[in-house]
């Protein structure tokens, strides 16, 4: 298959556009384009992309799921109740927490299939729930963790942090599951076409659920990394995560429509979004100029996005009427 | 006959008002290609989405070698060793082939797919079916043909004892149609049991051996074919003597047309086209796949665009250089793709209807429409058309294709504008309803309204249009009168083609 230019251009766009602002933060700051720089800007990234990572497979069926950083945030919550409030032993609360992830997620996956509500309402309703439940259960406080994990913060082998690895190591997981299992697969059709997937006796109800249930798991194990490195939970954990982890999700190349694009392309998506926010604050830019930049990110992929798909329709049409002649 | 294979006994089914079947049983042989004929809506897809699993029947049992089995979902379907290859396809665009064809079969072990080992299965397909496709390519970059291929190998992956083809041709080139004939004389020779539902009754011959005939949900008759001559087959399936539509070819006023395309360019697609269309005339476009039937169509409304060339539109008495979207508003234009491109699949029938003239309903006060007006127009052009429904709330998707097309030329009768597009206006419908969309037609010349209709069913046109014009290549070749044979028009679709070539040589 012949690429046109502006194929070519757009697949790649991220690539040059990224590497555009790589080169100008680096002639712009001193401090930028230093390994010590990018090693503290993923160890601030790891538990985000933790967070995100089950998101993105709801993505890739071609549903939406808001409610991740409200699971993140009312898993740290319970978690925090436990160990803190009823001093229960650090790595039973551990465990509750990856449960309770799972379930929360469950929770959205049987609302799903169960009782047919549409996914964004769904989400957007829990969304609103389980941050509820999260300030009833722990209140909107700062709560220090206890010591034994707070110490974990800095572990380091040779010069990386340990959790820039463990979140890799994750995502590198699911991108197996993605690719490589009859669960990844089936996924991917329903994103695809789901009346067309059902028709070929794919489960599409129980795929669902396990995509929301990932979700969910994925979304607590970040909120342990997360509260691990600040040492606290914190009342705004996870705010505003359904937008950003989704404006990462589709600059990784994951289509909202989806079925199309790998796990792995969330790497790009985390650390165009971050770069720009660690150079914007080595320009020492004002941080209110973030929300707005951070608007205009999403924009553009959602736009380059559509393009996509516009441009794969024109092309139809063309290799259509070649054929026809 | 041989002994029973599959055999189907008193199924009956209701959706919502309508009985759909109503006690069909059936014996098949194993190793038997059965045709399963009748007109659109007689019950043919829902007997086999039944046995697809795609539908649950009321009542009935399904017998598979002497054995009842019970048919809940596709995947019991599968179990079952049925296959079912569906008329619309049931491609997954993003994914390669290989996904495509192995999607609820891959080897694996706890989840975790074997992939050399399921292309290889997918290329041992491929090479017993004769079939050559790089099966990593994505299933969107394939023509329709060789995406049925890809349904059909699917089909055929699990060992299937029961193939159902679900009107397979209808979007097949004549090779891809002789190909897939072929395929099926392959199944039929391993003692495969194909069921074939079709509305083309010109396909059956060499194809199979016996025909069953459905009309309104019942068996109406079955029997080998060779004792079924083609016009008791269409008699059977409509119920009475068809009624073969032949319009008197009167004389059309030809000192003033309704509109003139002058020297109409359409870059890469479109060469040169000049012709006039008068009033009350039914003008058949006609030309071979890709000679620039639609476009030209799409490009006078302006849904293409063009590079130059001029239109003139009559209107208060004189001819009015008007620009393709201006003249849209005077056209209605009734698409091929009527599915996606013609109608709200899921809204009501009266939605479908009154959408494009919505203007004229409005009440006292402006931008509300009046309901009364709106609810007695629809049920005027409900009857007028004679479309089949329960009633005007009834959702449009769930309609029969003849049916659907019926409500988009009604929706085109409200605007009452003076030309018509039609773009295959009789394809993929049944005998019945073809008869009943022409004599619409007719009825729309009469009224002085003037056609441009555009049919690749050279036979279905013949003796209907006032006038043809012969398109190949981008440009108008030839013109005839309404009195054209059908080697007349297909010398000037093919003998002007290999002119062409020579020129451009």
């Amino acid at each position: 298959m012949k690429m046109t230019i502006p194929q070519r251009l757009l697949n790649y766009a991220f690539y040059i556009a990224l590497l555009a602002i790589l080169l100008v933060f680096s002639l712009l700051t001193p401090n930028f384009l230093t390994s010590q720089n990018f090693i503290e800007m993923m160890h601030g990234f790891a538990p985000v992309l933790i967070m995100i990572s089950g998101l993105a497979l709801v993505v890739l069926t071609g549903a939406i799921d808001f409610s991740v950083g409200s699971i993140a945030f009312l898993v740290g919550s319970i978690g925090t109740y436990l160990m803190v409030m009823q001093e229960w032993p650090v790595w039973i609360s551990l465990i509750i927490m990856i449960i309770s992830g799972a379930i929360f997620g469950l929770i959205n996956g049987l609302i799903v299939e169960v009782v047919k509500v549409n996914p964004l309402i769904t989400t957007f309703g829990t969304m609103l729930a389980f941050r509820g439940m999260g300030y009833l259960i722990a209140g909107a406080k700062y709560i220090p963790i206890p010591r034994l994990l707070a110490d974990l913060h800095g572990v380091k082998i040779g010069p990386i942090y340990v959790d820039i690895l463990i979140s890799i190591g994750l995502v590198i997981f699911l991108f197996f599951v993605q690719k490589r299992t009859v669960f990844g697969r089936h996924l991917m059709a329903l994103g695809c076409n789901r009346e067309n997937a059902t028709k070929l006796g794919v489960k599409s109800p129980s795929v669902f659920i396990w995509a929301f249930v990932l979700s969910g798991l994925f979304a607590g194990i970040g909120s342990i990394f997360y509260i691990i490195q600040g040492g606290y939970m914190t009342p705004r954990m996870g705010q505003g995560l359904e937008f950003t982890g989704i404006a990462i999700i589709v600059i990784g190349g994951i289509s909202l429509f989806g079925g199309e694009g790998s796990l792995l392309g969330l790497f790009l998506g985390i650390f165009t979004v971050y770069v720009i926010e660690n150079g914007l604050q080595h320009l020492g830019l004002s941080p209110y100029v973030y929300p707005f930049l951070r608007g205009a990110i999403i924009f553009l992929a959602m736009y380059a996005d559509s393009l996509k798909n516009r441009i794969r329709h024109v092309r139809k049409i063309q290799t259509v009427e070649e054929g026809g002649a | 006959m041989k002994s029973p294979f599959l055999s189907l006994k008193d199924i009956s089914k209701r959706f919502t008002g309508v009985q759909a079947l109503d006690h069909v049983s059936m014996d098949i042989g194993k190793g038997e290609v059965v045709a399963l004929i009748g007109a659109n809506g007689a019950g043919k897809s829902t007997l086999m989405n039944i046995l697809g699993g795609i539908v649950q029947k009321d009542s009935g049992t399904i017998w598979i070698n002497g054995k009842q089995v019970e048919i809940k979902s596709p995947i019991d379907a599968f179990a079952n060793g049925i296959a079912f290859v569906h008329q619309e396809l049931t491609s997954l665009n993003t994914l390669p082939v290989v996904d495509n064809l192995m999607l609820t079969s891959y080897p694996n072990t706890l989840g975790i797919i074997h992939d050399r080992q399921s292309q290889k299965q997918v290329s041992e397909i491929f090479t017993r079916l004769g079939i050559e496709l790089n099966y990593n390519e994505k299933m969107g970059n394939l023509s329709p043909g060789d995406q049925q291929l890809v349904e059909i190998s699917r089909a055929l992956l699990q060992d299937s004892r029961i193939v159902i083809f679900d009107e397979p041709t209808s979007s097949l080139s004549k090779y891809e149609k002789d190909r897939l004939f072929k395929i099926i004389d392959g199944l039929k020779n391993n003692g495969v049991t194909v069921i074939y539902i079709t509305h083309l009754l010109d396909e059956l011959q060499g194809l199979c051996e016996r025909i069953v005939i459905l009309r309104n949900g019942q068996v109406v008759n079955l029997g080998n074919l060779a004792d079924f001559p083609h016009k008791r087959i269409v008699n059977e399936m409509i119920g009475e003597e068809s009624e073969r539509v032949v319009r008197q070819n009167k004389s059309i006023n030809k000192s003033e047309p309704v509109l003139r395309v002058n020297n109409l360019y359409c870059r890469g697609v479109l060469k040169n086209i000049n012709f006039d269309l008068y009033q009350g005339e039914i003008l058949g476009v006609w030309g071979l796949m890709g000679s620039g039937r639609t476009e030209l169509l799409r490009s006078l409304v302006g849904l293409d665009p063009i590079s130059s060339g001029e239109l003139f539109y009559r209107q208060s008495g004189k001819m009015v250089k008007i620009s393709p979207l201006e003249l849209n508003k005077h056209v209605g234009f009734v698409t091929e793709d009527r599915r996606n491109e013609g109608l709200f699949q899921t809204m009501s029938v009266k939605i479908n209807l009154t959408i494009a003239s919505l203007t004229n309903l409005f009440g006292k006060v402006k931008p509300f429409i009046n309901s009364r007006k709106e609810e007695q127009l629809t049920t005027e052009t409900i009857r007028k058309l004679q479309i089949k429904v329960t009633s005007a709330n009834q959702t449009v998707g769930t309609l029969s294709g003849g049916n659907q097309q019926k409500v988009v030329i009604g929706r085109w009768l409200l605007r009452d504008p003076d030309i018509f597009f039609l773009d295959e206006p009789i394809k993929g419908i049944d005998v019945g309803s073809k008869a009943e969309i022409k004599k619409i037609i007719g009825l729309l010349s009469e009224q002085g309204k003037s056609i441009l209709l555009v049919s690749s069913e050279i036979d279905e046109l013949l003796g209907f249009c006032d006038r043809y014009i012969v398109m190949c290549r981008g440009q108008l070749t030839r013109e005839y009168m309404g009195n054209a044979t059908t080697s007349q028009l297909m010398d000037a679709a093919t003998s002007v083609r290999s002119a062409n070539r020579e020129v451009s040589v």
